[in-house]
């Protein structure tokens, strides 16, 4: 496959882990073990499917960042999802959601009690569905970082070019900058540099990443989802620790630039307005999320449909928020195991397939 | 003039009916036990031998996709099950849920196939049903096979056998007929990409039989994969399996699929290949009897059992070593 | 959560859409994202849609270097094959044993 095989050959892969092994062992004198948090879930799933960890050295540690819009979507989001399949509506989602548990229910297991739940690869299914159903309601679950809201806004573009007016979204959009500066701004943190991901950044830019690493003076590289830029990326981060530098490196330069996407920079911000967004086992953290502008609210379904997504409303025991940040380890959460299992988990650690505490789990049984 | 449909009087049991059954399944597999339409078959008992006995349903969408039908799978499905167990596969039923308001093209298209499939792997269909139900009460057609087979003697097969330092052995590419479904699905349209692996390997199975002392377990990929598999081969037992990233067979067709819709092709039904578990010292011999036929041309061996206790892992491309998980349910595309 | 997958445009229609291609697999892409795109070009696609061109200048750069890694590691590998007993190799880039 062009520019993919050869981003995945075991012999390169050999070669940069040998160099990252030297250069891990030149930093051997640290007080604590060196954590580098890569952020995307698409690099989190990455890393366990080549096994990543396990070819690291043992003073290199990965931990998992919120970069999983699936999993740091709140239970209400899925409640209310669930509420409006029932009154009849026809719900669009990705793939990802349809098994993440809300309060009671999963969006799979409506759609078994007759809810009209439709599965979509691209958000084009519900352009699709409100044309071939103009006297059904159409609501398209619109969850995703900043990669996915292009195409989600572009698909809103079109749609009201073409005058539906059967369809709206929920819009559960997360911005990838205000996470980390979230995840920094706690004193007591752990993490010494961060793997910056693909896809956002290909929409933001390399440069979106500049202003926090001069605040906070942590390295930063960008870098693919395929195991050799993902090993290259973390090479590159212990290249500047060993060098004494914080830096934005862009290793992804084959489709990230300086600036990003601006025709989909500029879309996203006629249609969307940062607005304060929850992130399920993290709280609320202002100004993190995309809101549709007061003008496009015929296309906002809480708005539609007088329904609202509760900020908020997670367990309290709920201790995502210390192991996203390096702090806790899962079995040190007190639902790990009992309350919270990948069949019923609570927050994003477990929702994700490959999240810390699941991966924890299903390798101790 | 329209196109002619199944209607619901065609599974009233009158006239209709018995047009139907006269001109599309009398004309296909009325030689042989099926003449003179009994109720049942009556077969020849062979002595001293046992019968490997198996039933499946296919309820595939859409019926026709790239490399076959829902006729192909149906006919495959039963035969693959008889001979994973050690059979030749010899008789099947034939039951058919047709929707009112099918295109009777589509039915004869999936007859050819079941017909064509039928005589290739040398098997009867020697009983039968068809029933139509209500526009929307199935989707265009089920089928429902049931299979009889002779059992080999010299295999014994079963996953106790299974012990550290045996070969696991695939008989070609996996997951080509799940993402041959799945892309037809989702509107990828193929022209030279992935095609559907359904097939027999009943040949592949019968030319083991030299070996058939040193394999232990065999069983044929379908729903959930090589994972799926192998994770019942090790549940509850001492050992376990360590498996070759590089090693195992992938199309590149079904990888195109699988990397665009961010699919684990190691979960992925095949539908005409089989794995084996088997004696190191016979694997060679195996491999080069399996690839001595067109469905074996691809064969390899994948991995080796282990003492790993209850555990599938898999050696990475890049070194690296991770659980290969049981499937958990629905093969959805994801986006993240 | 950003699963995209760099594909070749191979024919562009006037209506924004356009058709990618992956080992034989032909898949509609919406390419309103990445205006001025042109046939032959390769994209990354995200749930359908082109969300960046791929810089083939960039990417054959970056595999290039991975063709020294893996030279260099081939020799490495030989060198200390070769030499019995031996000092470890220099793991650093571009440094190799000579025999």
């Amino acid at each position: 496959m062009k520019y993919i095989d050869g981003f995945r050959n075991p012999a390169v892969a050999k070669g940069i882990r040998a160099t990252v092994d030297s250069l891990a062992s030149g930093l051997q004198s640290r007080a604590r073990p060196i954590n580098i948090m890569e952020v995307c879930g698409s690099h989190t799933m990455a890393i366990a499917r080549y096994g990543i960890r396990d070819v690291l050295p043992g003073n290199v540690n990965l931990i998992s960042g919120p970069g999983c819009p699936v999993c740091v979507t709140p239970t209400s989001y899925v409640d209310v999802a669930i509420a409006l399949a029932e009154r009849g509506i026809m719900v669009v989602s990705f793939g990802d959601m349809i098994q993440v548990p809300g309060s009671v229910s999963t969006l799979a297991e409506c759609r078994s009690r007759a809810g009209r739940i439709e599965v979509g690869y691209s958000p084009t299914r519900a352009i699709e569905l409100a044309e071939a159903n103009p006297d059904r309601e159409v609501v398209f679950l619109a969850i995703g970082f900043e990669t996915t809201t292009a195409p989600v806004i572009a698909m809103v573009d079109q749609a009201i070019g073409r005058g539906l007016k059967n369809l709206s979204l929920m819009t559960a959009f997360k911005l990838v900058p205000p996470a980390l500066t979230a995840l920094l701004a706690d004193p007591e943190i752990r993490i010494d540099a961060f793997l910056c991901p693909a896809h956002v950044s290909a929409i933001i830019g390399a440069d979106a990443y500049r202003p926090f690493v001069e605040q906070y003076k942590v390295p930063c590289v960008i870098a693919g989802f395929e195991p050799l830029d993902i090993l290259y990326g973390i090479q590159g981060i212990l290249e500047q620790m060993t060098q004494g530098k914080a830096d934005v490196v862009n290793h992804y330069s084959r489709v990230v630039t300086a600036q990003g996407n601006l025709h989909a920079q500029t879309l996203m911000a006629k249609y969307l307005e940062p607005v304060d967004a929850a992130w399920r086992g993290i709280g609320v953290l202002p100004k993190s999320g995309l809101g549709l502008r007061a003008e496009f609210s015929a296309y906002d379904a809480e708005k539609k449909y007088g329904v609202t997504v509760a900020l908020g409303s997670e367990n309290p025991a709920c201790a995502c928020g210390e192991v996203l940040k390096g702090k806790r380890r899962p079995p040190d959460c007190a639902l790990f195991g009992t309350t919270c299992t990948p069949e019923h988990p609570v927050g994003p650690c477990m929702v994700s397939t490959e999240g810390t505490c699941s991966a924890y789990f299903k390798y101790l049984r | 003039m329209s196109e002619q449909t199944i209607q619901l009087g065609h599974g009233g049991g009158g006239l209709m009916s018995r047009d139907l059954i006269q001109s599309e399944i009398v004309t296909r597999f009325g030689g042989g036990m099926l003449k003179g339409l009994p109720d049942g078959a009556t077969l020849p008992m062979p002595a001293g031998r046992e019968l490997v006995f198996t039933t499946d349903s296919f309820v595939v969408q859409p019926l026709e996709f790239p490399g076959g039908t829902i006729g192909d799978l149906a006919v495959h499905g039963t035969v693959n099950d008889l001979a994973v167990c050690g059979a030749v596969p010899r008789w099947l039923s034939l039951s058919l849920i047709l929707e009112e308001g099918l295109p009777l093209s589509t039915l004869r298209r999936v007859l050819d196939s079941v017909k064509r499939t039928a005589d290739d792997c040398g098997v009867s269909v020697v009983t039968g049903d068809t029933k139509v139900v209500a526009r929307g009460q199935c989707d265009g057609v089920y089928i429902n096979t049931s299979g009889i087979g002779e059992k080999m003697d010299e295999f014994d097969l079963s996953a106790g056998r299974v012990s550290p330092g045996d070969h696991i052995l695939v008989s070609g590419s996996v997951g080509d007929h799940g993402m041959a479904v799945l892309a037809a699905r989702e509107g990828i349209r193929i022209t030279h990409g992935v095609v559907s692996d359904t097939g027999p390997v009943h040949r592949l199975v019968q030319a083991s039989r030299p070996f058939a002392r040193d394999v232990k377990f065999m069983r044929d990929p379908t729903r959930g994969g090589l994972a799926s598999v192998l994770n019942e081969v090790v549940e509850d037992q001492a050992a376990g399996i360590l498996l070759n990233e590089a090693a195992i067979p992938f199309s590149s067709g079904a990888k195109g699929v699988a990397e665009m819709l961010g699919v684990d092709l190691l979960q992925v039904a095949s539908e005409g290949r089989m794995i084996m578990i088997v004696a190191a010292s016979a694997s060679e011999a195996v491999l080069s009897a399996w690839r001595s036929l067109p469905e074996g041309r691809d064969a390899a061996r994948i991995g080796v059992v282990t003492d790993k206790k209850g555990r599938v892992i898999l050696e990475t491309l890049t070194g690296g070593h991770r659980l290969v998980d049981v499937p958990r349910g629905e093969l959805l595309p994801r986006i993240c | 959560m950003c699963l995209a997958i760099p594909m070749k445009i191979i024919e562009i229609r006037g209506d924004g859409t356009g058709v990618g291609e992956l080992e034989g697999n032909h898949h509609d892409v919406n390419l309103s994202l990445v205006p001025g795109i042109g046939v032959g070009a390769y994209v990354v696609v995200h749930a359908g849609y082109a969300i960046e061109r791929m810089n083939e200048a960039e990417a054959n750069t970056i595999l290039s270097v991975f063709a020294e890694i893996e030279e260099w590691q081939k020799n490495a590998v030989e060198a200390t094959a070769s030499l019995l007993p031996s000092p470890q190799p220099s793991p650093l880039k571009g440094e190799g044993v000579t025999s």
